[in-house]
């Protein structure tokens, strides 16, 4: 067995940038880069999802392979979707963010690009009832199906009953 | 619930049949359930039902403080409880600019990589109850009590502490943790080696992980598979080397990788971790700084505006935190990536095409915890 070690290489976010804002402008996307604490984030718009990520994947200078996890948050006015990704060539992480409608919202399944993204975006579905539009599976994963609402939602209530407590009966 | 499961006989070719594995097997590593269409002894397709052990751990961190929920952060990774901490921690600590002075930094090391060894052990026993021997859990157990044991000296729980806090860790490290663990490493890796000729050699452990699950690290990369499973099939990553935290530039250790791909290769990488893991508790002892065990920390904890991503390397694979912060005492969204919700995630693909008693072999090499699966 191979065993292996190696050396630490700090990763500057201007190059990150200047190698994604050129390709981006090629196939149209456009893209708003902001830093914080280290960290890439890319704000895009929900209709160029699908494009931008399968640009990611697929060009080999960038080839962000890998997906930590995708997940949204609810901001009550408009949903936010979070894409976190990865390129282990590089050893570039970006965040990508897109807004979606509070009401009904309605993105891209990247499913068919990050095979991982599968059961994200199900929990996603169920979890703030987001219509992932193109995913071949798109039944509930982690509820049972009898809750009202989306649990993630801001606007879920959270209900308890407070029972009073029944000794058991004795048995003759 | 399940009804979009269920076929109808009717809609299948006459040959396949399906079964139904679980909830409670004592294959599937908890409360998991999958239903396996099957042709004679190959699996054709898997589906796996998760969702049994669902606490709503997010939802339940929208209405807590950050010091309420940090105890619930054990409750993800059983087996690894620390390593979630850990990581629970940094996240907090970097929306606050709080950097644990060098000393927690140590102490902090020496938990997680005694975590690892204690995980890596119930693997190691599970691996060889789902090919048909008993003893290796007796032994793997056995010399878990032992780390359990320093666990308890250093952080009074045994399997869910609290121990490290934001800033630091709760209590020091008694001077008692040196003496047991150098009986510890005395004692242990005679002990593993002694394993290591009864199972890793043994010709029908070979011969049930040999060439079993072969995964290629292209579809790796796309699964979002992470940790031993990636390394197994030969991809140097760990995120203890490429992205260090908590002082792990400081030390001397190696990362295993497999060469094939199968699960052989992914338990011998978890066997050489353990004694990489070894090696960065000794030398985290032998050079454990004075001074302060915990950083100045504001009574209330509320981090500012902003929102941050830490990952660290569990003892499963890639454990993360993603908490949005607005300023107030509570998070305002908390996600958690769990490295076992991707590896399930790839059941159906890595297992599909094999026998059944590979499945269980296949599923056993991921090594999932299914309280992190399902959170």
């Amino acid at each position: 067995m191979e065993i292996i070690n190696y050396g630490y290489k700090k990763i500057n976010n201007r190059d990150v940038i200047e190698t994604i804002r050129p390709k981006a402008e090629e196939t149209g996307v456009a893209v708003k880069f902001s830093e914080f604490k280290d960290q890439l984030f890319c704000g895009i718009d929900a209709a160029d999802i699908k494009k931008f990520c399968s640009l990611l994947n697929s060009d080999p200078a960038l080839s962000f392979e890998y997906i930590k996890f995708l997940t949204a948050v609810d901001y009550v006015e408009y949903i936010e979707m979070v894409y976190c990704l990865y390129s282990f060539k590089n050893n570039w992480s970006i965040i990508i963010k897109a807004k979606l409608d509070g009401q009904e919202p309605v993105v891209d399944s990247i499913t068919s690009i990050y095979r991982g993204a599968d059961w994200h975006e199900r929990e996603m579905a169920e979890m703030f009832g987001i219509d992932i539009k193109g995913h071949p599976n798109l039944k509930n994963l982690l509820l049972a199906g009898d809750e009202d609402g989306f649990p993630l939602r801001k606007n879920f209530e959270i209900k308890w009953e407070e029972r009073e407590y029944v000794p058991p009966e004795k048995f003759e | 619930m399940y009804e979009e499961n269920e076929i109808l006989l009717d809609d299948l070719p006459k040959d396949y049949m399906e079964v139904n594995f679980g909830p409670h097997h004592p294959s599937t590593h908890g409360v998991f359930r999958f239903i396996a269409k099957i042709d004679g002894e190959r699996i054709i397709d898997i589906d796996p039902v998760i969702g049994y052990l669902h606490r709503g751990i997010e939802k339940i961190a929208e209405n807590r403080t950050y010091m309420q929920f940090k105890p619930l952060v054990d409750r993800l990774d059983y087996t690894g409880a620390l390593n979630n901490e850990l990581c629970y921690c940094l996240a907090v600590e970097k929306l606050m600019d709080i950097e644990a002075p060098p000393r927690a930094q140590a102490i902090r090391v020496i938990c997680a990589e005694l975590n690892r060894i204690a995980a890596h052990l119930i693997f190691f026993g599970a691996m060889g109850l789902e090919t048909g021997a008993f003893t290796p859990l007796l032994f793997g157990f056995l010399d878990r009590e032992t780390i359990l044991n320093i666990f308890e000296i250093m952080a009074g729980g045994r399997l869910t502490f609290n121990y490290i806090t934001i800033g630091g860790v709760r209590e020091d490290i008694p001077p008692a943790v040196r003496t047991y663990f150098d009986k510890f490493k005395k004692e242990f890796p005679v002990k593993l080696k002694r394993y290591e000729e009864l199972i890793t050699g043994n010709e029908i452990f070979i011969k049930r992980l040999k060439n079993v699950g072969i995964l290629k690290k292209e579809d790796l990369f796309n699964w979002g598979a992470s940790g031993p499973v990636l390394r197994g099939s030969g991809v140097k990553f760990d995120i203890r080397k490429v992205e260090p935290y908590s002082g792990y530039e400081k030390y001397d250790f190696d990362i295993p990788v497999g060469t094939n791909g199968d699960v052989y290769d992914r338990y011998l990488v978890r066997m050489e971790e353990i004694k990489q893991s070894m090696r960065i508790v000794a030398q985290a002892l032998d050079n454990l700084p004075s001074g302060d065990f915990t950083a100045k920390v504001p009574r209330v904890i509320k981090p500012p505006e902003g929102e941050v991503y830490v990952r660290n390397e569990g003892t499963k694979g890639e454990v993360g935190f993603y908490i949005v912060s607005k300023g107030d005492k509570n998070p305002y969204r908390l996600k958690i990536r769990t490295p076992s919700f991707s590896h399930i995630n790839m059941l159906n693909f890595a297992a599909s095409g094999n026998y059944i008693a590979d499945a269980i072999v296949i599923l056993g090499s991921f090594d999932t915890v299914m309280g992190s699966c399902d959170r």
